[in-house]
């Protein structure tokens, strides 16, 4: 049964596959949904009977199918390896795909690139679900590299579109310098694991996870430094993948892509992928608390940052983007917390919680927001539209559900996650050596709390209250989304409605995931504080409340009152995209033009010296300026001669 | 049977190469097209049977010490030439599994060149293939020589083929580029000249002089010259051998000659002629001179090659002439290659010969698109070709898309695998430079996708715009070799374990006089006495675990 988890990757490839024919074949290319949503629909199948079968607890399985490459100390076996963990994200991403890939069936309907979405999405699917499930830190990269490719693909999805052309290449590239130091980090991880574990014999995999967890303990002791550099060399390459500050500029940009994209890779799954190499690292990283302490510091900042650009922009989809830049701090935020005793598994768990309630109402709020592009023919920008809940009631309806959860209000999904996170750092205030970080932290968290909850309304009531009016784009009477796009938003909000109250009730990701090989966990639980539910909920009400008069109060055009200077400060995401333009792009392409114009200088000079160089010499040689073949051939006989005479000299 | 096989790589592209120069007149055009496809793609198909004999050869356990150097390589049987005056000169042809890669390589980029040739090369094909094929025919007798006299033949023999190439097919002004270029190869050839004769003069004796490499090798790891003898040849070595490599400060003939010459030609070029500096230091420099390859190697040339990674990143980046962009990105591949080859580890060498593979599979499918876009578009300057095209050739869009990916060390591509183990060799011996190297990989990222982005992305130019209106999509001849390689990069780039289980047998061998060099310093005395023979060669145990 085991093997059958292989399933889980290979369905969507042959999905993808299939839809390249298709194109190839150029039949029939409107059908392209049907193969990439059955391989989806097994890969989903197939991974939630496991999760059903695996009931929970310590279990570790690996399946090995080939070896990769095996050249002196490197040796990369391809290997499955099921833990709580992988099977917790890859149920995760299969589920969440699946909806969008039946969702984008109809958003994408009628477009040239029908065939090309489905075949992208599903290698997509195959990239991530690899990601997760394989056992060795080299592959992992492998396939976040894969995920890469993709993404890049799909932003730049409609390439006519110069934006879209630019918004892809920066992504990638943004990405491409994190994972330079992530690849830096695993070949040195490669290396610090030879010097303690022996493999003189045969060579072991030593990017196994087993056998990274297993040489960790032993690193830490002789050579911390290196571990030290390790850990944070993967967070930098999760920053990167994760968009978090100051690596988040590709994210929002990243909005170029069609809608379902975003949804699926760049809000509920690809961008986790950064949580997920923590999660999985989390054995190294507790021995490596400078990475901790950054990813804490780093999140916080990122939280906070992204709850206040979002409040500045217009663009829906941006404003969602931005959104997910500052959730996604949440749960670096939760690695933080595990700087305390013992407490890193807690804070995987807490970490993970969140990933899984914000893929579900952040890829519900995507769709729904793909819904109001739909009916208002393209047109995104919140000024432009408004009041729609009697011309959308569904899709508000939708809408609303994922808005609530994200704002944190009990019962929906979002509350409980972001409870345990904020929870785990108040419970942890009296830690003698982090308890000020942490009591930092919490207030951060707290500011951001207030700011997701802020921008969610206003966000909310801008688009559905208020005024009803929509721009010309969107005809005489916009209509409602079809079953096949509502559908799976309903699927949806049952889990954005009850996956965190679920899950918080029966602590079912503390059973599944924590038994943790290799990773030492405090077996106390905190417990539930009165105290932080009651200050959530009046921060969530008073930042809906203050959403509600921004999102229904008249603009700036229409008051004719100038925007203050923090506000265009905001909006224009606080300049740090042209601040990294400036200082890391700019400069490299300026040495580039300065090399390339010494380059082609010493081009000629020095060609001009050498040919000169014969003349000097004497004029007999100078035939060889000539350049003629003849002389050339006279010239290599002469070598040869030489050769010979000197065999001949020496014998 | 497989012993000729050798002499039929070198024998066939040459009395090819003879045959359509001679009747180039006779053959019209479309006979002397098929007749160069059909002799170009029986060489490839025998220097595919070449590979599999020496696979074959490498597989088969190891018995008795007698029978480890036939599994070496192929056939090295020596044929002795006699001279008058007593004097006797041996030469063997044969193939070790980074020969028959190296043959592999040429005989199928030669193939693709041809290939897409038949749509670009307007004037005098016959000819051009047929001096295609002779510069098919040196290059192999660089990879299939066993001793230094051939080797030196063929190292120079290649040359004259290829300035013909240069001139007669290149822009207006290739003349003054092949020309420029022959110059700098003879300043390398008579460092090159100089350096075989050191070598052979270092290790024969008044008894007994040698050509051969097996004999040269074996006297070099018995330890029989000193430090201070060896690191003149190996500085005349790096000179001659670092002119065909574009070793930087000698890089300066590259993007020029690239630029000039017609694509098709480049692309053997770039993928294999480059490779001939790096091929001769696997031949002779880390065999024979271990001494000075130890001292010099990965201060000096893997200082050399991390330059390379990030000059010729940078300089791609500033480029506008495709051309220029690839010549340029050439240079900063080949620097990871040079980094692989002197970090001197089992998984640096294994990998950077790996490389010279991959790198000649990917650039030379780089320059033949790039030669198929400007033949479309009339212009090599990424400005005049783009944007845009990705809706008129699709083909081309997703082969370049792939190619560059490819390039840029995506994984599941060829690339990755050779630039993994480059950096991981080198990062045990100096981290310093493998993190500096690892800047080469976003680097050649940002060159690549800023290409893909101003050719295929953005909107198409209006037709009246257009230079040449020549909007159809790749055809057969140009997309079914650029498929091939696209295979060839997947196959490795998925399992990559299915090439580098044979190159490392013979890298392997390379590299364990490095290996054993700190027990031969404490132990000068044993050393001496127990010359390194066949007995303490490795008997493939990797090899024989993953069977």
């Amino acid at each position: 049964m085991l093997n059958a988890i292989w399933l889980v990757p290979l369905a969507p490839l042959c999905g993808s596959l299939i839809c390249m024919a298709l194109i190839m074949a150029g039949r029939r290319k409107d059908l392209a949904h049907l193969p990439a949503i059955i391989g989806m629909a097994i890969a989903a199948v197939v991974a939630i009977v496991t999760y059903f079968e695996s009931k929970g607890g310590e279990f570790v399985v690996a399946t090995q199918a080939y070896t990769w490459l095996n050249v002196g100390a490197i040796n990369i076996p391809v290997s499955l390896r099921l833990d709580g963990l992988s099977l917790t994200h890859l149920n995760v991403v299969t589920f969440i795909s699946l909806m969008v890939a039946i969702y984008s069936s109809g958003y994408m309907k009628g477009d040239p690139g029908y065939a090309r979405f489905f075949a992208l999405i599903s290698a997509f699917v195959f990239c991530m679900s690899m990601l997760v499930l394989v056992g060795n830190l080299l592959l992992l990269y492998a396939f976040w590299e894969g995920v890469g490719l993709c993404s890049y693909l799909l932003i730049g999805f409609w390439y006519h579109k110069p934006s879209a052309a630019k918004a892809a290449m920066k992504a990638f590239l943004v990405n491409r310098l994190a994972d330079c130091a992530f690849l830096a980090g695993v070949i040195t991880l490669w290396y610090g694991v030879g010097l303690v574990l022996d493999d003189s014999t045969t060579a072991i995999a030593r990017l196994d996870y087993d056998a990274i967890f297993t040489a960790v303990p032993l690193l830490a002791q002789q050579h911390p430094d290196l571990l030290g550099w390790v850990g944070c060399f993967m967070l930098i390459g999760a920053i990167g993948k994760s968009a978090q500050f100051p690596f988040h500029v590709w994210l929002p940009d990243a909005m170029e892509g069609p809608t379902p994209v975003s949804a699926l890779i760049h809000a509920a799954t690809m961008v986790t992928a950064g949580i997920y190499l923590l999660a999985r690292m989390s054995p190294l990283l507790a021995e490596a608390p400078t990475a901790l302490l950054l990813a804490g510091w780093l999140g916080a900042i990122t939280a906070v940052l992204g709850g206040v650009i979002a409040l500045f922009q217009s663009d829906l989809k941006r404003v969602l983007a931005y959104s997910t830049i500052s959730q996604l701090g949440y749960m670096f935020l939760a690695f933080g917390a595990g700087l305390g005793e013992a407490t890193l598994g807690l804070a995987v768990v807490a970490a993970m919680f969140h990933l899984i309630t914000h893929a579900f109402f952040k890829a519900q709020l995507f769709l729904t927001a793909g819904n109001v592009m739909h009916a208002m023919g393209d047109v995104i920008d919140m000024r432009q539209f408004g009041g729609l809940k009697n011309v959308l009631p569904r899709t508000h309806i939708l809408f609303m559900l994922g808005a609530v959860a994200l704002v944190g209000l009990p019962p929906l999904a979002g509350f409980w996650s972001k409870e345990s996170i904020l929870g785990l750092l108040l419970s942890q205030l009296n830690d003698p050596v982090y308890g000020a970080v942490f009591g930092c932290w919490f207030a951060l968290g707290l500011a951001a709390a207030l700011l997701t909850a802020i921008y969610t309304s206003k966000a909310y009531f801008k688009t559905f209250h208020g005024k009803e009016h929509w721009p010309a784009e969107a005809g005489e009477h916009p209509h409602e989304a079809s079953t096949v796009m509502l559908a799976p938003l309903w699927v949806l909000a049952v889990g954005t409605v009850f996956s965190g109250i679920v899950i918080f009730y029966f602590d079912t990701l503390a059973h599944f995931i924590l038994p943790m090989p290799f990773l030492e966990v405090a077996h106390e639980h905190h417990h539930e504080s009165w105290f932080l539910v009651l200050l959530s909920i009046s921060i969530a009400v008073a930042g809906v409340l203050i959403g509600r008069w921004l999102g229904l109060r008249k603009s700036h055009a229409e008051t004719e009152k100038s925007p203050n200077s923090f506000a265009i400060f905001a909006e224009n995401r606080f300049y740090l995209d042209e601040l990294f333009y400036n200082l890391l792009v700019a400069p490299v392409l300026y040495i580039g033009s300065i090399i390339a114009a010494l380059d082609m200088f010493a081009i000629d000079s020095l060609a001009r010296y050498i040919a000169s160089l014969p003349e000097t010499i004497g004029n007999q040689i100078r035939l060889w300026q000539s350049g003629r073949v003849s002389h050339y051939a006279a010239g290599m006989v002469l070598g040869i001669i030489a050769l010979l005479t000197i065999v001949y000299l020496r014998s | 049977m497989t012993s000729i096989l050798p002499l039929l790589l070198i024998g066939l592209p040459l009395i090819a190469g003879v045959a359509l120069l001679l009747f180039a007149k006779q053959l019209n055009d479309s006979s002397g097209k098929a007749t160069a496809l059909w002799l170009s793609g029986i060489v490839c198909c025998i220097a595919l049977w070449q590979w599999a004999a020496v696979t074959q050869l490498l597989s088969q356990p190891v018995t008795s010490t007698a029978s480890i150097q036939s599994a070496g390589p192929l056939a090295p049987v020596p044929f002795t030439i006699a001279a008058p005056g007593g004097m006797r000169v041996q030469i063997a042809l044969g193939a070790d599994s980074i020969g028959a890669a190296m043959v592999l390589l040429t005989a199928l980029i030669t193939w693709a060149a041809l290939s897409v040739a038949t749509r670009h090369i307007h004037k005098n094909f016959t000819s051009y293939a047929g001096w295609m094929m002779l510069a098919q025919a040196g290059l192999m007798i660089v990879f299939l020589s066993m001793d230094i006299l051939l080797f030196y033949i063929g190292f120079e023999l290649a040359i004259l083929p290829l300035l013909v190439l240069i001139a007669g097919w290149g822009e207006e002004d290739a003349p003054r580029v092949a020309k420029r270029f022959v110059l700098f190869t003879l300043a390398g050839s008579i460092p090159m000249v100089l350096a075989l004769v050191g070598i052979v003069w270092l290790y024969s004796t008044p008894e007994k002089v040698t050509t051969l490499f097996s004999d040269l090798s074996l006297q070099a790891a018995a330890n029989t010259s000193t430090l201070a003898q060896q690191q003149w040849i190996f500085a005349l070595l790096v000179f001659g051998l670092g002119i065909k490599m574009a070793l930087i400060p000698l890089h300066t003939w590259l993007p020029d000659t690239y630029r000039a010459s017609a694509p098709t030609t480049a692309a053997l070029l770039a993928a294999v002629v480059l490779k001939m500096g790096l091929f001769g230091f696997l031949r002779l420099a880390i065999p024979m001179l271990p001494l000075a390859t130890e001292q010099y190697g990965s201060v000096v040339l893997g200082s050399l090659g991390v330059l390379a990674i990030v000059y010729g990143g940078l300089s791609a980046l500033a480029q506008r002439d495709i051309r220029l962009l690839l010549a340029y990105s050439s240079l900063s591949h080949v620097g990871f290659i040079t980094l692989g080859l002197f970090s001197l580890t089992r998984e640096g060498i294994a990998g950077a010969t790996l490389q010279m593979f991959n790198h000649g599979i990917t650039t030379a499918a780089m320059f033949l698109l790039a030669g198929c876009l400007i033949e479309r578009r009339g212009t090599a300057m990424i400005q005049g070709i783009g944007p845009g095209l990705a809706s008129i050739y699709p083909r081309a869009a997703i082969l370049t898309i792939f190619f560059l990916m490819a390039g840029a060390g995506m994984p599941g591509a060829n690339n990755f695998v050779g630039e993994l183990l480059a950096l991981s060799g080198m990062l045990s011996v100096t981290p310093t430079l493998a993190g500096i190297a690892i800047i080469g990989i976003l680097l050649g990222a940002w060159y690549s996708l800023r290409l893909a982005k101003d050719i295929f992305f953005g909107a198409p130019q209006k037709a009246s715009q257009q230079r040449k209106h020549d909007l159809h999509d790749l055809s057969i001849a140009e997309w079914l070799p650029l498929t091939a390689l696209v295979a060839v990069t997947l196959i490795i780039g998925l399992w990559p374990q299915s090439a580098i289980r044979f190159i490392q047998v013979d890298t392997n061998r390379l590299v364990q006089v490095y290996e054993s060099a700190p027990a031969k310093v404490a132990t000068q005395t044993d050393f001496d006495s127990v010359p390194l023979t066949s007995a303490t060669m490795p008997s493939s145990p990797n090899l024989e675990a993953n069977r």
